[in-house]
């Protein structure tokens, strides 16, 4: 029962090993005076525990939202010709919010990269703009990895 | 203010707080003790706790205790507090 609820609050986007190990401590602890079932219930539902213990993640939203807008801005002025520049930030933005927000990395993918096609099929009927949620796609996986691969190790 | 609390008189892992904790309460201070952890880290991040991983009947626990920084801003904490028990007092004796 206890793994089942570790193996929760990781699906919920705890991936702090030192977390983990913290809880997985104490409800062994809870587990030794009353059971397993009731060490897990007093100590929380995993919905709310998880909440609890993940980072904020408006930064990730403000920082996608306002480089995937700029983004598009400067790839759609006349004066601006390096489509190649423009991916590859989509690709790095991408994976520096999924890096900040792991959970759910879909999310990036739209949050970066739908200003641009929605920009250039606005204004010029070009759906081939849609190739920059490949890019975004691709960078969110990364970063997500990235941020699993990053996380406080657990104690020796 | 209540963990910083029961941490300068008796470090311990979170476990042991939460327990401390309610026994001092008198069982009036039942947390979901999930929600304890994240404070705990939010002290420690703002240096008022310190964390060491002891190894205690075969089990590996995060000990915290208070930090300098901790200590002064639980006095401080009292202090305020004192000042608002005493002002409530003051308005419900009258």
């Amino acid at each position: 029962m206890i793994d089942r609820y570790l193996r929760e609050l990781r699906r919920r986007g705890v991936r702090d090993e030192r977390v983990l190990a913290e809880v997985r401590a104490h409800l062994e602890d809870a587990a030794q005076e009353g059971g397993e079932a009731a060490a897990v219930e007093a100590f929380g539902p995993p919905r709310v525990i998880a909440r609890r213990f993940r980072r904020p993640e408006w930064p990730a939203w403000l920082v996608a939202l306002v480089f995937g807008a700029a983004i598009a801005y400067i790839d759609s002025r006349p004066t601006w010709d390096d489509t190649g520049v423009t991916a590859f930030s989509i690709l790095v933005v991408s994976a520096a919010v999924a890096v900040l927000a792991p959970r759910h990395p879909w999310r990036w993918i739209f949050a970066v990269g739908a200003w641009l096609p929605v920009v250039e099929i606005t204004q010029t009927g070009n759906a081939g703009s849609i190739t920059a949620l490949a890019f975004a796609t691709v960078g969110a996986l990364l970063g997500s990895l990235l941020s699993r691969g990053r996380s406080t190790p657990a104690p020796a | 203010m209540l963990l910083l609390a029961v941490i300068r008189d008796s470090p311990g892992h979170g476990y042991a707080v939460i327990q401390e904790l309610r026994r001092r309460s008198n069982e009036a201070l039942k947390l979901p003790e999930g929600t304890v952890y994240p404070a705990l880290h939010r002290l420690e991040s703002r240096g008022l706790l310190r964390s060491e991983w002891s190894f205690e009947s075969n089990r590996r626990r995060c000990v915290y205790s208070l930090t300098a920084a901790g200590r002064s801003a639980l006095m401080q904490e009292q202090r305020a507090w004192a000042n608002f028990v005493h002002a409530v007092e003051g308005v419900l004796a009258t």
